[in-house]
């Protein structure tokens, strides 16, 4: 049909079994050093990937969700630097890898969308080289080859009259176009895992809805995994199938959508959940969580969210929890009661 | 002490380039400021002078003299005494022209962006146009127009200096006019200043508290960088002639006279004042780079 | 794209209206126009009587309308200092500056461009910060030292150059170009490296700066993310959004060349405009100086109007499509 079904993948490292995780992140600590000291952005941040999931992480401003895909994608910016832990891609590890392979990765193994359409495509130059140039460097196809791939490309992503638009510059498409023109760049080379950051933020609520839908489509059509980042509830209910919860560059809680949204165990994503409001109750007041999250410079010792925390206690200020099992979720809390 | 807790302190501490540069650049202006107290000799005290001494090298070689540590000019003058004298002149000028600059800068910027509409539109308009003849173009024309109708023939130094004051800083007021007419219309909408005018504050009141101190940066920035330039262009007026006329030179005119002597072999009346050129304009320059990068939000 | 360009001709227009105007006023003010074409030997009889030929005793903007039809024409007058025709004088002495000039621009490019561009891609090397030093003493140095110290280098100690003059020059019809002969282009060397160095050091800085900017944008990031290679991303992406606004003030830039070509002609002597526009200053000869004025601003005028058109043609979000309406 496409130039895309003949396409082979390289097959996975480890033929192991189907449900191994296609990426693995182990105890990310990310710290940037500063004139007045290190400020730790990412602390002890674990979690897993499994091969056609939807991983949403969602969290406040500052919380850390955009370093983590930049450290996963390995573009992380001076002085920002990974301190310790792993970031494994099919079980091969990927954060010391030298810059060269990292290179021939992205793109083609793990992809990366960013918030603003209008900013991330080069102004100067059409789609159309922008997408060939892409596919080129990945994939051996010869220009003309490239070329209709690009056309294929536009078309999948519900662009309409691909073979005129390729030819057009960035500025003559609308917003939600442009979105789906990023998308398109991503997947050029058919990525195994895509991380978007804030895809839809910058977009019309309307449009938001029809990008939601074509990542959900694309990613189920492709197998693709999805790191999804976002600081919408909204969007996570809509399309992830695991979400973690992120606070001062730690993970707070992590599981299935449906238990962290409807039974939520850490404190900090039951206020999240209480403070969203809803077509279907009756409220005078809008709930709100005292407080806001502590810069990096100023992280409280202990659980990060103890300040704020309506059930803290001694043991709060003076350990830090880590992740612990509860149902089918797992939340870094002492307290949690079941 | 607040400035010393601050961030600008902290990055100058951290950057010897500009540290040095600075100690330099305070030297000179203070060493040519206390001129006649601390020069070997007064250059322009005729009776002083011996045309025997003239054209003397300097002290290190062979014919120099310890007295005159850098040589003499064609006319006895001591070589390191008239540059103290004339790095003043070329200070004066410099500093004089930025300031005045400044000024009518910043005051037809803030007038510009805060009144708006069509004085707003006429004065970008002057200023574009300018901007698109270099300075030291339009420094000539209104140095010659203003020779041509002060019927002054060049002779008399404070016309001159005068004149040349006037002119350079009529050919640098834009920089300064664009960056703060900017900033007040960015600072114009701000809701501290609408709320300001409901409750009466008279516009010049607003103008001078509110959008003021917030331009102060950028216009120290592109001021320092402006002292360097308007010294050279002063220094070059000078050479080309029109500038400090010989009688009380300045670094350029003195450069302009020892350029006569260049092939006959008398290269320190060239070398030495266009060093002291060269070191005052390169560290100005540098503490200016070093401003411009600590000031600027985007490095932070 | 047809309305930028007549609106562009118009504010030209209206600039060399102004122009022309501040050249009358010299004229008008401060020096006589009927001596300006007599000469300074005509005798108080012939003066009255030109007086009247030229009008001098009608109102104002009439006689601005005819300074303006004569400039059109190239008709100045007669220079008071040499006695000869203003628009021969200047017309004699154009090839020279131009040369001087564009050998100049050549090399600050050609030189700058590059140079620029390795240094910011290349941040923290050895190399990069003694162009870095170099570039500072390039703006901090006068343009007359420069040129004075290459003479004290190369022509007084080493004897390698000529220290003035033009040198040798082959005559094409009225312009003489001087770089088509050895000794024309030996002439050349000292002068265009002194007009070029502030240039060049200024075109490196921006190159520098603009590439460093560049390299920190939203397509960029997401062309690395993209995995595309560093030869990629750097000569084919990076430069050209680099390069494009780097035009417009290059293209400015080309204009000060022009003025301080002054510079450079007094100290090598160079036989050009400048050469002669500061001896018109000096002298207070004003047909000179106000037809220097006229001259430079049409070629300012007609730069930055090429600027204009230049970058209309390389930046397509100038042109006039709108985004496309095609849907979401």
């Amino acid at each position: 049909m496409s130039a895309a079904s003949t396409i082979v993948h390289p097959t996975a490292g480890d033929a192991g079994s189907r449900s191994a995780p296609l990426l693995q992140v182990r105890g990310l600590r990310v710290e940037f050093p500063t004139r007045r000291g290190t400020l730790v952005a990412l602390d002890d941040v674990t979690f897993e990937i499994g091969r056609g999931e939807t991983l949403g992480v969602v969290g406040e401003s500052g919380a850390g969700k955009s370093l983590t895909g930049a450290s996963i994608i390995g573009l992380l910016e001076p002085p920002g630097r990974i301190a310790s832990g792993q970031i494994l891609f099919d079980g091969k590890r990927l954060d010391n890898l030298p810059a060269e392979q990292m290179r021939r990765i992205r793109g083609r193994q793990i992809a990366a969308i960013f918030q603003d359409p209008l900013t991330s495509l080069n102004p100067l130059f059409t789609v159309g080289r922008q997408l060939i140039d892409t596919i080129c460097t990945h994939l051996e196809l010869n220009q003309a080859q490239a070329r209709q791939r690009a056309i294929e490309l536009l078309a999948d992503t519900g662009i309409p009259a691909p073979e005129n638009r390729v030819d057009h510059y960035p500025h003559q498409f609308s917003g939600g176009m442009r979105q789906r023109v990023v998308i398109a760049l991503a997947l050029a080379a058919q990525p195994r895992l895509i991380v978007a950051d804030e895809p839809t933020t910058a977009l019309d609520v309307s449009i938001q809805a029809q990008i939601i839908a074509l990542l959900k489509r694309l990613a189920r059509e492709h197998s693709t995994s999805v790191m999804l980042i976002t600081h919408d509830m909204g969007v996570i209910a809509e399309t992830a199938d695991r979400v973690a919860v992120m606070y001062a560059g730690r993970i707070a809680e992590i599981g299935p959508v449906d238990e962290v949204i409807h039974r939520p165990r850490h404190p900090y994503t039951q206020g999240l959940m209480a403070s969203i409001p809803s077509v279907h109750e009756n409220r005078e007041r809008l709930a709100q969580i005292d407080g806001a999250m502590p810069r990096l410079n100023a992280i409280p010792t202990g659980c990060a969210f103890n300040p704020r925390c309506p059930r803290v206690q001694a043991r709060c200020r003076e350990q830090r929890p880590e992740l612990r099992e509860y149902g089918a979720s797992q939340a870094a809390c002492w307290f949690v009661d079941v | 002490m607040r400035f010393f807790d601050s961030d600008l302190w902290h990055s100058f501490r951290n950057a010897p380039v500009a540290q040095g540069a600075a100690v330099v650049a305070l030297l000179m202006i203070f060493a040519s400021a206390l001129a006649p107290w601390v020069a070997p000799f007064n250059p322009f005290d005729l009776a002083t002078l011996d045309l025997n001494d003239a054209l003397a090298p300097p002290a290190w070689l062979e014919a120099g003299r310890i007295r005159y540590l850098l040589g003499t000019d064609d006319q006895g003058r001591d070589v390191l005494s008239t540059i103290l004298y004339g790095s003043r002149i070329s200070l004066l000028v410099g500093f004089g022209s930025v300031i005045l600059a400044t000024i009518l800068g910043v005051g037809l910027g803030l007038l510009s962006g805060y009144v708006g509409g069509r004085l707003d539109a006429f004065i970008m308009r002057v200023a574009d146009v300018q901007l698109s003849f270099p300075a030291i173009l339009i420094a000539l024309l209104i140095d010659g127009i203003a020779r041509a109708v002060v019927a002054h023939d060049g002779q008399d130094s404070t016309m001159a200096i005068l004149v040349l004051i006037g002119s350079i800083s009529l050919a640098n007021w834009v920089s300064y006019a664009r960056t703060v007419r900017g900033s007040t219309l960015v600072e114009k909408n701000k809701e501290y200043v609408q709320a300001a005018r409901v409750i009466g504050v008279p516009r010049w009141t607003i103008m001078l508290r509110h959008v003021l101190p917030n331009v102060t940066g950028p216009v120290l920035v592109i001021a320092t960088i402006n002292v360097a330039t308007a010294i050279i262009t002063e220094a070059t007026l000078s050479f080309l002639g029109v500038g400090v006329p010989p009688t009380t030179p300045s670094l350029g005119t003195m450069i302009n006279t020892g350029n006569n002597f260049l092939y006959s072999g008398e290269w320190w009346l060239v070398i030495f004042p266009g060093a002291a050129l060269v070191l005052l304009c390169m560290s100005v320059n540098l503490l200016g780079d070093w401003l411009r990068d600590a000031l600027n939000p985007k490095l932070q | 794209m047809l309305a930028f360009i007549l609106r562009r001709l118009l504010q030209a227009a209206m600039v060399m209206l102004v122009v022309a105007f501040i050249a009358f006023a010299l004229f008008q003010f401060v020096g006589d126009p009927a001596l300006a074409m007599l000469g300074q030997d005509a005798t108080p009889e012939q003066h009255q009587q030109l007086r009247r030929d030229l009008g001098l005793d009608q109102p104002f903007p009439v006689q601005f309308a005819h300074f303006v039809a004569n400039a059109a024409q190239g008709e100045f007058g007669i220079s008071y200092r040499q006695g000869r025709n203003v628009s021969e004088l200047l017309i004699e002495r154009f090839p020279a500056t131009l040369e001087l000039a564009i050998c100049a621009a050549v090399l600050a490019l050609a030189i700058g461009i590059p140079v620029g561009v390795y240094t910011a891609l290349r941040r923290r090397g050895l190399l990069t910060q003694f162009f870095m030093a170099m570039s500072l003493l390039g703006v901090s140095l006068p343009v007359f030292l420069v040129g004075i110290l290459l003479i004290l280098i190369f022509a007084v100690a080493l004897g390698w150059l000529p220290s003035y003059g033009r040198g040798e020059v082959v005559q094409i019809g009225r312009v003489g170009l001087g770089l088509l002969t050895a000794d024309g282009a030996r002439h050349l060397i000292l002068p265009s490296i002194t007009l070029a160095l502030f240039q060049l050091a200024l075109v490196m800085r921006m190159v520098r700066a603009e590439m460093l900017e560049v390299q920190r944008t939203d397509y960029i990031k997401f062309a690395r993310a993209r995995g595309l290679s560093d030869r990629l991303i750097n000569f084919r992406y990076a430069l050209k959004n680099t390069l494009v606004p780097v035009i417009t003030i290059v293209g400015l830039q080309m204009g000060s060349l022009i003025a301080f070509a002054i510079v450079t002609e007094t100290v090598f002597q160079w036989p050009g405009m400048g050469l002669l526009f500061i001896q018109s200053v000096q002298g207070a000869d004003i047909p000179i100086m106000a037809a220097y004025l006229m001259l430079i601003s049409l070629v300012f005028v007609v730069i930055n109007l090429t600027v204009d058109l230049l970058y209309f043609a390389v930046d397509p979000r100038l042109r006039v499509e709108r985004p496309g309406s095609s849907g979401h």
